[in-house]
């Protein structure tokens, strides 16, 4: 179900009533659950199976590593849990990729070899479900938390609708104990939700779909060598679309999460203002880049090791990374791409030291790690390496040929959402929205809330999924 | 050993905290005013003869397409590209043909074959079948302007199913939902200045016609009563056809009607029948249609290698005179003699079809 149709409109009403009405904290999570089953099934009825399958086994694992003593033992039941939930990832996300890899790596080495393609649906959103529960079943075994003490408050972290199929990807530590018992709502929490849900669909319907998709769209979909405007056009373009689609489906979730009672972690904090790298990851899906933090980059030794290790733990955390976003060789290159800037920026600030950074080189620092990362969004973008080659190609040649492919319309869309978009990012790099909200008169704050709602309605458009739901 | 709730690291971290405002007066301002800026924008456009409107949408076709295979025999589908969509009236259909309601299937500026390949492949559908023939779509290497019609019914998700009905409610009752209204499609069509070495945007009219929930559609008034309008809409026509048409080798013609007579054929073994229909085009557009597709080498072949019913409006009389206010689509008011005509046009050629199988098996007995 898409946050951006009227069918979830009348799902969340109804559950909105449900959950406020007079009935027990228990009726009301088991609603929740039912509410979330249906909200995935809605998309594929019999894929919820696979979610009832990472809830059960996870369920039983974390129980008895708690009670657990034997290493050995504790081992075996943490690879159950990993072996299930990576297997349900590898079989449905990467199988086809594998298979496909498989053969050419035969084929390159004269072995004649053709597989029949595999037609593999892939399931909306497991990367982040099962990322999600593969942290309780470790956090247990890590002796980092004990076990839910309810199975009903287990099912429904793992399910919870919200966030279940682009995040925020949340800790059981931070949101098991919300299911607890009844949260207490601020006074104008409900409506504080709901203008971020207004927000979040307008970041998405207003400014991804409307203004940059179609920008983005034409000019990685030319064939010819494009312009050199029109290629950074699409990049930009491309940069704003997946900002605003992502942190908008983030925005969504809190808000729904906040009229629901419940809190979700900050996802985004104005990434496009970061200085460095390391900055950048601090601010760009953030749930995702402290899960690979925790549980990959430390235990794979982190920076406990020397400086040459550090590097390389670093390099394997952000492939993998890549690799996460889906199966395709160009998001790897993505990733490693943020390796090396993340090992460059080591290597700088090794040289530099603690010194603090004077404002112009802050400036310039901030200048260069947003082009940096609009070099690597081609990649992210293209669907093969010929497109991102042939988006290079025109991004780095300066004769004023190439095909232009953009009216001026699409120019100016694009480029006036980039200003604006950078703009907000550095004004507000250190702030939260709350605070900015709380800075404005009622009666703009409730202007601006008004025309957000109407450029919703008066947009129009398909509804188009979300970016990230095919992560 | 810390507690499930305890964990310090992920404790909750509240960065959404409510804001302190007057959030009941903020909630109900904005609601105001969003529902008068709403109003007032609903107002102005059905002050420019914008109506509401049934929106033929994905969801619309699929809802239709799902209604293939109730009726056995009797059924009729239609499929085809704009010009069998506009002209036939469906209800009138179904009264001259004696029929269940038909299950009209044709999409604007879309290619009728995938679609009629379609129908063959599903073995439900026994029932006669109309297919529009526009030369220029029907004969075309691609899909068209709907050609991922089918793919995205076949992909339909509950959610989209149940979408599209809480969207047919809501959207039926207001004009500001009709897609050429959308405020960036607005901002577009504004007269942007032309990038050097870029032709000028090509800015057509879109809408040509309103819909029912049957898919019945109609021409829309203005396109008949605006005289301005109107010559956009021909203008519109007229850089179309200056695109010119797919350049087809006798091979690719070949290839083409190969795969229809297959797909004829199995609708034929299941005791369906197939009708194709040219519909009336004039002016400059006609001309055009019979310079890029000469009838001897496109609609004759097509009649002659299926072997099907073809009712094409040059050869029949009571097939002339209509008035077509931008040269493709019949005006509203023609649409029902039109139907009258191409349904008797129709059970009179199934008739002579059905005497000639029954005589040939006579004759064979």
């Amino acid at each position: 179900m898409l946050f951006n149709s009227f069918t979830f409109l009348i799902f969340f009403a109804v559950v909105l009533i449900l959950h406020h009405g007079p009935f027990s904290w228990t009726s009301k999570k088991r609603n929740l659950l039912i509410a979330s089953y249906l909200f995935y099934a809605a998309w594929n009825p019999p894929l919820v199976v696979l979610i009832w399958i990472s809830t059960i086994i996870d369920w039983f694992v974390a129980k008895r590593l708690h009670v657990e003593e034997r290493p050995r033992q504790r081992l075996g039941l943490l690879l159950i849990s990993i072996c299930t939930n990576l297997g349900i990832l590898v079989a449905f996300k990467y199988g086809s990729f594998l298979i496909a890899n498989f053969t050419a790596l035969l084929n390159t080495m004269g072995i004649p070899f053709e597989a029949a393609a595999p037609n593999i649906l892939l399931p909306v959103g497991i990367s982040f479900y099962t990322f999600q529960t593969m942290a309780y079943s470790l956090d247990v075994y890590r002796r980092q938390s004990e076990p839910a003490h309810s199975f009903l408050d287990f099912a429904l972290f793992v399910t919870f609708f919200p966030q279940l199929v682009a995040g925020p990807i949340v800790r059981p530590s931070y949101l098991i104990p919300q299911f607890e018992r009844p949260p207490e709502m601020e006074a104008g929490q409900f409506s504080w939700g709901l203008f971020l849900m207004t927000f979040g669909l307008f970041l998405k319907v207003v400014v991804a779909d409307n203004l940059v998709a179609g920008v983005s769209d034409d000019a990685f979909g030319a064939q010819a060598t494009l312009n050199i405007l029109d290629a950074w056009t699409g990049v930009l373009a491309f940069s704003a679309q997946i900002f605003c689609d992502f942190a908008g489906y983030s925005t969504v979730a809190i808000g729904t999460a906040l009229c629901l009672g419940f809190h979700m972690p900050r996802n985004f904090r104005y990434p496009y203002a970061a200085i460095g790298f390391s900055d950048f990851w601090r601010r760009w899906h953030i749930t995702l880049s402290t899960w690979l933090r925790d549980y990959l980059y430390v235990p794979l030794g982190g920076n406990r090791s020397g400086w040459r290790r550090t590097q390389i733990n670093l390099m394997i955390t952000m492939l993998l990374g890549g690799l996460w976003h889906g199966a395709q060789w160009t998001f790897v290159v993505w990733g490693g791409l943020h390796g090396l800037y993340l090992a460059g920026e080591r290597i700088i600030k090794r040289g530099w030291g603690d010194r603090p950074l004077p404002m112009w080189m802050a400036g310039l620092g901030g200048f260069a790690t947003w082009l940096l990362v609009l070099i690597a969004w081609v990649f992210f973008r293209a669907t093969d390496f010929e497109t991102a080659w042939r988006m290079f190609t025109a991004m780095f040649s300066f004769s004023g040929s190439g095909e232009k492919v953009l009216d001026s319309y699409q120019i100016t869309a694009a480029w006036s959402v980039t200003v604006i978009m950078l703009t907000m990012h550095w004004t507000f790099r250190n702030q939260l929205v709350s605070s900015v909200v709380n800075r404005l008169p009622t009666w703009i704050f409730a202007g601006l809330w008004a025309a957000m709602l109407f450029l919703l309605v008066v947009s129009g458009g398909s509804d188009n999924a979300f970016i990230y739901f095919q992560f | 050993m810390p507690s499930s709730t305890s964990n310090s690291e992920h404790r909750i971290n509240r960065h959404y905290e409510t804001p302190a405002l007057a959030w009941k007066r903020a909630s109900i301002t904005a609601l105001i005013l969003m529902l008068l800026g709403t109003t007032v924008w609903e107002v102005y456009w059905r002050s420019k003869s914008y109506e509401p409107s049934t929106l033929n949408n994905m969801g619309l076709w699929s809802e239709t397409r799902r209604k293939i295979g109730q009726n056995g025999l009797e059924e009729v589908a239609i499929v085809g590209s704009s010009r069998i969509l506009f002209d036939l009236d469906l209800k009138v259909l179904a009264r001259e043909l004696e029929s269940p309601y038909p299950i009209q299937l044709a999409l604007e500026g879309t290619n009728p074959r995938p679609f009629l390949h379609d129908l063959a492949e599903d073995k439900s559908f026994k029932g006669l079948l109309i297919v529009g023939v526009s030369t220029g779509l029907f004969f075309a290497p691609h899909g068209g302007l709907h050609g991922d019609m089918l793919a995205n019914f076949k992909n339909q998700t509950p959610s989209d199913r149940f979408g599209h009905h809480v969207s047919k409610f809501i959207t039926s009752g207001l004009s500001l939902f009709e897609p050429d209204l959308a405020l960036f499609e607005l901002v577009r069509s504004l007269n942007w200045p032309a990038r050097d070495g870029m032709p000028p945007r090509f800015l057509g009219v879109k809408k040509l016609s309103t819909f029912d929930e049957h898919r019945e559609a109609d021409m829309w008034r203005r396109v008949e009563e605006d005289p301005i309008y109107q010559k956009r809409a021909q203008d519109t026509w007229t850089t179309i056809l200056s695109f010119g048409g797919p350049k087809l080798e006798d091979s690719d013609i070949d290839a083409i009607l190969g795969e229809v007579v297959d797909d004829v054929k199995a609708i034929e073994s299941r005791g369906g029948r197939v009708v194709f229909v040219r519909c009336p085009s004039a002016g400059p557009f006609l001309e055009a249609e019979a310079k890029g597709f000469p009838r001897p080498r496109f609609w004759d072949q097509l009649i002659t290698r299926t072997g099907s019913q073809g009712i094409h409006f040059e050869d029949h009389q009571q097939l002339q005179g209509f008035e077509l206010p931008e040269w493709s689509h019949l005006a509203r008011k023609e649409k029902e003699r039109f139907t009258v005509e191409v349904a008797s046009l129709i059970k009179r050629q199934l008739l002579d079809t059905h005497e000639a199988t029954e005589t040939e098996g006579l004759k064979q007995n």
